[in-house]
């Protein structure tokens, strides 16, 4: 019998389950359609031989592929700004939630916390109401931020046809590109947005009230530090993966050590180092204290 | 909810952890950029070294390859908690043991006609090492020399159990820029080479890492001066290294400190110091070591200080915009 009969039992149903709910919470009904498309997209792909693996992390990677594939061609999709794209998985998701999907910010908190219980072990999310605060910064700041989000005509969506490797309108910046021109790496529009998002999430909901007197673009005053920041800023690849999970995806250590295979205490320490470095290099810049510099731009 | 205040400790470290990921420049991949069977096999720890390395890099520079890892890893930790979730505690410990022994015991089957020889080898090496005069050795030599023989009478533990120490350099996340071809950094990696084979049997994917390290540095060019001093100085450091490394392994496997060893540690360091100092550095890469090793923190003789400096050491070896 081929492997791939697996896919019929009730074990595979559950995971298929587990994958596909979260992705359509706006639509329940619509769960068991996703789960029998992706089920038979994958057979297809196995019974033609164009699997080149068949361990179950890689059929389960696939599966989720297919289903966001399904969630897209169903209901369209938006590559997000890049502002929300730099600060990770979390934000991509509260914005497609947000501004595709049009959900009700209260639902998509709910939803997302409970989703995140259920992939990750107890110990290796933060708390539940560090990832509520997660989520709700990010619903706060993208609603502030991407004002038509919520509109029921908001701005084109794109097909799937064009949801390749990039987005002709938000063009990804080039990574790589040596240059002192900070606006090479993200663009001025991109840049105040990311540093009133990082702003926003510093100040109680009081303080962070729109400032007529603020200016219009919070990188005014601290683009030459920002640029010596950028400039001075080197993480190593472990370095950048590990914040990445920790910051952006809101892991634990250990959750993130067990991504990476390394001992927690090991990733401890490429953790405090990584983030002496990045202190030494606003210092360097002259951001000693950025929380204050964000708060006062 | 409660908002963090602008003197909170970990909300500083985020907004500066996500400004530096906004903002930094990534340097770029190199390779071909892997898909996801590729990545789902360099996770598995099935790639060759040349390519693992390829794909590493893609995973920590490139946004769509980073995603493709993530979902990856997302996967296994759900089959993970899946697994973790239904069966019984002794079940599952019981299980974790057996795939140990299944391993174990495939290593030794496979490498079993090998081991004797490689043993056997190892015997004789190490008596003919013993009778050599060792007038004739360079002292930092010979404190080496005395340092692994301490490390093995005391009987640690074989080299499969702290191997994640090392997984890293294998499977992992450095972007490794051909180090054999600098005459300076091959240096170092024979040096991490030289002691290999008196540790024992090494697990077969770091095995396969360090059997791929240079066994003698490159020749110096003709025109380097003092090059063949550097090179001598960089494969001492890179042998110590080894052994740290193995130091802090243990360290983090058995979560004790052996305060024996780390005390040997200093005269170590200090011969080392002085001896750097006193070599004339023309590259940036010999003088980021010189630099590393001179560092305030080292002073505090910390054996966390002794283990980043491996780390940081590793990462210069690795690094490349070090190369000249």
């Amino acid at each position: 019998m081929e492997w791939y009969w697996n896919l019929e039992t009730p074990a595979w149903e559950a995971r298929i389950r587990r994958l596909a709910e979260p992705i359509f919470a706006a639509e329940p009904a619509v769960v068991e359609l996703a789960i029998e498309h992706a089920r038979q997209r994958l057979l297809e792909q196995a019974r033609a031989g164009a699997l080149a693996r068949h361990n179950d992390a890689y059929l389960l990677t696939l599966l989720k592929h297919i289903l966001i594939d399904y969630s897209k061609a169903r209901y369209g999709y938006r590559r997000p700004p890049v502002w929300v794209q730099r600060l990770g998985r979390i934000w991509e998701a509260v914005y497609h939630l947000l501004c595709v999907l049009k959900r009700a910010p209260e639902e998509i908190t709910v939803d997302m916390v409970k989703a995140r219980q259920q992939r990750l072990a107890p110990a290796d999310a933060e708390t539940e109401a560090d990832t509520a605060a997660l989520i709700q910064d990010a619903i706060r700041a993208i609603l502030r931020q991407e004002r038509d989000c919520q509109q029921p005509k908001a701005p084109a969506l794109i097909s799937l046809e064009t949801d390749t490797r990039g987005d002709a309108a938000t063009p990804r910046p080039e990574i790589g590109q040596p240059t002192s021109e900070i606006e090479q790496v993200l663009a001025r529009e991109d840049l105040d947005h990311l540093l009133e998002t990082l702003r926003l999430s510093v100040l109680s909901d009081e303080e962070a009230e729109p400032d007529a007197s603020a200016p219009q673009s919070p990188s005014v005053h601290m683009l030459a530090n920002l640029e010596a920041f950028a400039t001075w800023v080197r993480l190593t690849d472990q370095e950048r993966l590990l914040l990445r999970l920790i910051y952006q995806e809101g892991l634990s250590t250990r959750a993130a050590a067990r991504h990476l295979g390394q001992p927690e205490r090991q990733v401890q320490r490429h953790k405090r180092r990584a983030l002496r470095k990045i202190a030494e290099a606003l210092t360097r810049a002259g951001l000693e204290d950025p929380l204050t510099d964000l708060a006062l731009a | 909810m409660i908002r963090p205040k602008p003197t909170d400790p970990a909300a500083l470290e985020r907004v500066q952890a996500l400004l530096a990921l906004a903002l930094e420049r990534v340097p770029p991949p190199y390779g071909e950029p892997p898909d996801l069977a590729a990545i789902a096999a360099w996770v598995e720890g099935e790639l060759p070294p040349a390519r693992a390395a390829e794909v590493a890099a893609f995973v920590a520079r490139d946004p769509d390859c980073y995603r493709l890892w993530l979902d990856y890893a997302d996967a296994r930790a759900l089959l993970d908690t899946e697994s973790a979730g239904t069966a019984p505690p002794l079940l599952r410990r019981l299980t974790v043991w057996r795939g140990r022994l299944n391993a174990w015991w495939q290593t030794m089957g496979n490498r079993g006609s090998q081991l004797s020889g490689i043993l056997a080898a190892t015997a004789i090496l190490l008596l003919l090492v013993s009778f050599v005069p060792s007038w004739f050795q360079d002292p930092l030599d010979r404190t080496l020399d005395r340092a692994y023989r301490a490390w093995i009478a005391a009987g640690q533990p074989p080299p499969q159990q702290w191997s994640s120490r090392l997984a890293g350099v294998t499977r992992g996340t450095r972007a490794i820029q051909d180090p054999g071809t600098d005459p300076e950094r091959s240096a170092f990696l024979a040096g991490l080479a030289n002691r290999v084979p008196e540790l024992g049997t090494w697990p077969p994917r770091i095995g396969a890492h360090l059997h791929e390290l240079p066994t003698a540095p490159l020749p110096c060019p003709a025109n380097e001066k003092d090059c063949h001093q550097r090179q001598q100085r960089l494969r001492q450091l890179g042998e110590w290294i080894l052994l740290l490394s193995l130091a802090c392994a243990d360290a983090e496997r058995t979560g004790e400190w052996r305060t024996d060893f780390w005390a040997h540690q200093h005269p170590l360091l200090r011969d080392l110091r002085h001896r750097f100092e006193a070599l004339a550095c023309h590259s940036h890469y010999c003088t980021a070591i010189r630099e590393a090793l001179a560092a305030d923190d080292l002073a505090t003789l910390s054996p966390i200080a002794y283990c980043d400096l491996s780390e940081t050491l590793l990462d210069h070896t690795y690094r490349s915009d070090l190369s000249d």
